[in-house]
């Protein structure tokens, strides 16, 4: 990052901003880390439900900014084009979250009438 | 992009306006016609199989010239031009994944068609999203790059969460949706962040094979995104130590979500472990790395399958220890040595194709035999209401033995050639210990097959006689399978297209 004194306070402010491949990778790994500790961790199924939708932010996160970094070396690619993939990648997984969590919160709702709960100590009507 | 490749895809749209069909006469028609909707979705699946037939008659064509019939099955990987930009292609491994998700959903059509309750099931959004879920499967063993992969996938799980929670007053079949629903997110998730990393380092979404020299530091990337890909890919086929939600997931789900489970998701499950293990990373330096895990995820998966198996007395979760137990057999045959050459490749992917085909047949069977069996609307799973079913129904009867012998690896069963041409792949590449290791925990798994047998040709002192509903369409299914099971253990060749 170029100092402050160098770039005046409105050029480093841009320069927070800048795309740094390394550092959007670890933010994701920590979304994803943290969503994955809370399936996990967590006992309640919305809870887990949501952290689930955590780490497909994490992986949207990732493809995105793979590809911005891959549109950037550009003609180095084979194939240019193709790194726009990753994107289009994210655009689904945003799809796919959202029918994920209907469908679940379908079926936790149908669970809830029968059981009262949702809690995962509780659910284990089937056993060896 | 040539949009008149999509005809090729013809199978697949059969079956989605099938599903559409069947959802819209649900809505239009009265109460007491809804008895059209299961034939509605059967005439889907049937329409589905004829478009998939012509398909398979094309690509022999394009691939041999017409003869001999077999040429596409023997050479699996062999295919006619890929479809838009190599997202889809049409080969024989794809078909035959096609044509078992296709009779697993006709399965599921018809043990929900004689269901006489009030649930979910029965009902037209059940039949279209067996649909849906068939023809998720279906792109999936079509699919030819990560987006199509993915989007399939995930069309196939999210109709099949559904369909596990379809008993909606039943507290174990919403159970098995919630268990279902949380691990296979969870799973999909691990497999999109490779799918990420995989693609961050090569730039590329298609499947075909990972290039990059060994000094590129992008290998760690690569090694990264293959490792959280196995870990979803043996989530989603059940293989230890990922296999927990099995049992339950398939305890509870309603007998013909358990049988579609159990063999269409596990087929196109398969597929995809296929695709991604022998192509993207098929290379010598990758396969050198990956086999090691695979072997071991192998035995311990064969054993704990059976052995867990052994003390089981619901015949639901019996079949669900042995469809682990089967996971293992299945990841035997991607034991490719490190320098084999494409005709050994092509032989292990004509073993998978075989024993999917094979099981797929005992499976759909097995389950369909369980789903007969209810009385007053509730499925009998246990070992002992199956006493003396020899007696009251001796064909049934005959089809369960055949189907129990054949998973259990007997002549002249399917069974048995499935698990020679697996054992014989892991040998032929210099992995004997995990095949021995196969041959006697398959030896193991004969003692709790032969249990359900024996409760059905000798009932113990006293016991209730064995219970079944009877619907000849679901018969009639029955006995197709349990035919199928002899004619492919009798005349492999058939569908080997050698020997």
């Amino acid at each position: 990052m170029v100092p402050l004194a160098e770039a005046g306070v409105f050029g480093w402010l841009l320069g927070l901003f800048s795309f740094k491949l390394v550092s959007c990778l670890a933010l994701a790994g920590a979304i994803f880390a943290i969503g994955a500790w809370g399936v996990l961790a967590r006992r309640n199924v919305l809870v887990m439900l949501i952290s689930v939708e955590l780490m497909l932010n994490a992986v949207m996160l990732t493809f995105v900014s793979f590809s911005r970094a891959l549109v950037n070396m550009g003609p180095q690619l084979s194939n240019p084009y193709a790194a726009e993939g990753g994107q289009i990648f994210a655009l689904f997984i945003i799809a796919i979250a959202a029918a994920e969590a209907a469908v679940g919160l379908a079926i936790v709702i149908s669970y809830f009438r029968n059981r009262q709960t949702v809690d995962t100590r509780e659910i284990r009507a089937m056993k060896n | 992009m040539n949009w008149s490749q999509l005809v090729e895809l013809l199978p697949v749209g059969v079956v989605l306006a099938a599903a559409l069909v069947v959802v819209f006469l649900q809505l239009v028609l009265p109460a007491k016609e809804r008895y059209v909707l299961p034939m509605a979705a059967m005439a889907g699946c049937l329409l589905g199989l004829g478009a998939l037939a012509q398909n398979y008659l094309s690509l022999n064509q394009f691939l041999k010239g017409g003869l001999p019939w077999f040429a596409a099955l023997a050479q699996p990987s062999g295919h006619s031009p890929a479809i838009l930009n190599g997202a889809f292609v049409i080969d024989g491994f794809g078909i035959s994944i096609a044509a078992v998700a296709l009779i697993a959903g006709a399965l599921s059509v018809l043990c929900a068609s004689h269901n006489d309750d009030d649930s979910a099931l029965g009902k037209g959004e059940y039949y279209g999203l067996v649909l849906l879920a068939v023809a998720g499967m279906m792109l999936l063993g079509f699919s030819h790059d990560f987006l199509t992969l993915l989007i399939s996938l995930e069309i196939m799980s999210v109709s099949t969460y559904i369909l596990a929670g379809s008993e909606r007053e039943n507290v174990r079949s919403g159970e098995s949706a919630m268990k279902y629903l949380v691990l296979g997110a969870f799973s999909s998730a691990f497999l999109m962040l490779g799918m990420a990393f995989v693609f961050g380092a090569t730039g590329s979404l298609s499947l075909s094979p990972v290039f990059l020299l060994p000094n590129d530091p992008r290998n760690y990337l690569v090694m990264g995104g293959f490792g959280l890909i196995l870990v979803g890919m043996l989530f989603k086929v059940g293989a230890v130590p990922f296999h927990f939600w099995v049992p339950d997931v398939y305890q509870g789900a309603p007998t013909g979500v358990t049988g579609l489970m159990a063999v269409g998701v596990k087929a196109a499950g398969f597929a995809m472990v296929a695709r991604i293990l022998l192509e993207t990373f098929g290379a010598p330096v990758f396969r050198f790395q990956w086999t090691g895990l695979i072997a071991a995820a192998a035995v311990v998966t064969m054993a704990l399958g059976n052995f867990i198996a052994l003390r089981q007395s619901s015949v639901k979760r019996l079949l669900a220890y042995s469809g682990i137990a089967h996971t293992g057999y299945l990841l035997l045959a991607f034991l490719v040595q490190k320098n084999a050459n494409a005709a050994m490749v092509e032989e292990s992917l004509r073993a998978v194709s075989f024993y999917l085909v094979a099981y797929g047949l005992m499976t759909l069977g097995a389950f369909g035999v369980v789903s007969l069996t209810r009385e007053d609307g509730r499925t009998l799973e246990n070992l002992e209401d199956y006493n003396g079913l020899a007696k009251e129904h001796p064909a049934l009867a005959l089809c369960m033995a055949a189907f129990m012998l054949s998973l259990a690896g007997l002549p002249p069963f399917s069974g048995f050639f499935a698990k020679f041409m697996v054992f014989r792949s892991a040998i032929d590449n210099g992995f004997v210990l995990p095949a021995v290791l196969g041959i006697l925990t398959s030896v193991a798994s004969l003692y709790y097959y032969l249990r359900v047998v024996l409760r059905m040709y000798m009932p113990e002192e006293g016991s209730v006689a064995a219970r079944c509903q009877y619907a000849w369409t679901s018969n009639l299914l029955i006995y197709a399978s349990g035919l199928g099971s002899v004619l492919l253990g009798v005349a492999p060749h058939l569908m080997m297209g050698m020997k």
